[in-house]
């Protein structure tokens, strides 16, 4: 079959030189089904290899040329890093020490909060067992002694203004 | 988490400094004492009660009709025995503290209260050292009352 011959070796020269995105899906599927169909065509052509046009590839063989680091370069930068490892286990140290001893810091910042306000407000202990010796008012007013809690409880000195 | 080795070390600064916070005060001289008067707010408008109050508040309420207790001064000094400490209170009240006599663990004091410069009450009680005897029922408008708190040791 020339005329399929000419159209496949057209495809394939187009893709060997453009690449695979220089055929349309509809060249690509026929060209797909023609080599899997006559493998003799697809085995001359399996010696070849692609061409080097991925973006990266171009890049890396860019990387050969004069401009990649010398060998001292190189050097300085290794012993940068080496010196870098030997110090980076402490730094890492201390940062951790501390994020370690947060929760038992905020546990006896707490504790000591708590005692000092309790400090602050203690609870007010009335006397028991009141002994009054003396009890004298004045401007008309009448004293009472009131007990507050239980009989043996402690004791309230209550005044009684006059109000006229 | 850190090493169970140093919990001990932080047990013992947590109570050292829970023991300095809550150290009893040294012992007053012989001849002297350590006076404090509170002066409290009594009032029928709401329901606050302080802190330092709520051990007793329910007692009081019992007792008088009152709903509210607001601690609004403390005042501290120390006086020799014999001599007075005088301590200002709210709405124009004074109280004077005299200590009397030092009988162990029981304490003699003299108690007078004052609006202005008139004399409103003068009694002498024995309590224990360092709890406090309420003295009260001045009015301070016609829902508030006065209640005076006074403690020597």
């Amino acid at each position: 079959m020339p005329e399929r011959s000419d159209n496949l070796s057209k495809a394939l020269n187009v893709m060997n030189a453009e690449g695979l995105d220089a055929l349309s899906p509809e060249e690509m599927a026929r060209l797909e089904g023609i080599l899997n169909s006559e493998p003799h065509l697809a085995a001359d052509w399996a010696d070849r290899t692609p061409s080097l046009d991925d973006p990266l590839a171009t890049h890396v063989a860019n990387l050969d040329s004069a401009t990649a680091p010398s060998r001292g370069e190189w050097e300085r930068v290794w012993q940068t890093v080496d010196a870098e490892a030997y110090e980076s286990p402490d730094r890492m140290k201390l940062p951790a020490r501390v994020i370690r001893l947060w929760r038992p810091l905020t546990a006896v910042a707490a504790c000591i909060l708590l005692l000092a306000s309790w400090q602050i407000h203690r609870p007010i202990k009335l006397a028991r067992n009141v002994e009054i010796s003396e009890l004298e008012v004045y401007g008309g007013a009448t004293p009472f002694v009131v007990s507050i809690g239980d009989e043996d409880g402690p004791q309230v000195i209550w005044v009684l203004e006059d109000e006229s | 988490m850190i090493p169970l080795r140093h919990y001990p070390s932080l047990i013992v600064v947590v109570s050292l400094i829970g023991a300095s916070l809550c150290a009893a005060e040294p012992a007053p001289a012989a001849d002297s004492a350590s006076i404090n008067v509170w002066a409290i707010r009594a009032t029928t408008k709401n329901k606050e009660i302080s802190p330092e109050l709520k051990s007793i508040a329910g007692k009081l309420k019992k007792q008088f009709k009152y709903t509210g207790f607001k601690l609004e001064r403390k005042s501290s000094g120390s006086a020799d025995l014999g001599k007075s400490f005088t301590a200002t209170l709210i709405a124009g009240y004074s109280a004077k503290v005299t200590p009397k006599k030092r009988d162990g663990k029981r304490m003699q004091m003299q108690v007078e209260v004052y609006k202005e410069k008139a004399r409103k009450i003068n009694v002498t009680v024995t309590v224990n050292a360092g709890q406090y005897q309420l003295l009260g029922g001045w009015k301070l408008s016609s829902t508030d009352a006065l209640i005076v708190a006074v403690s020597a040791k």
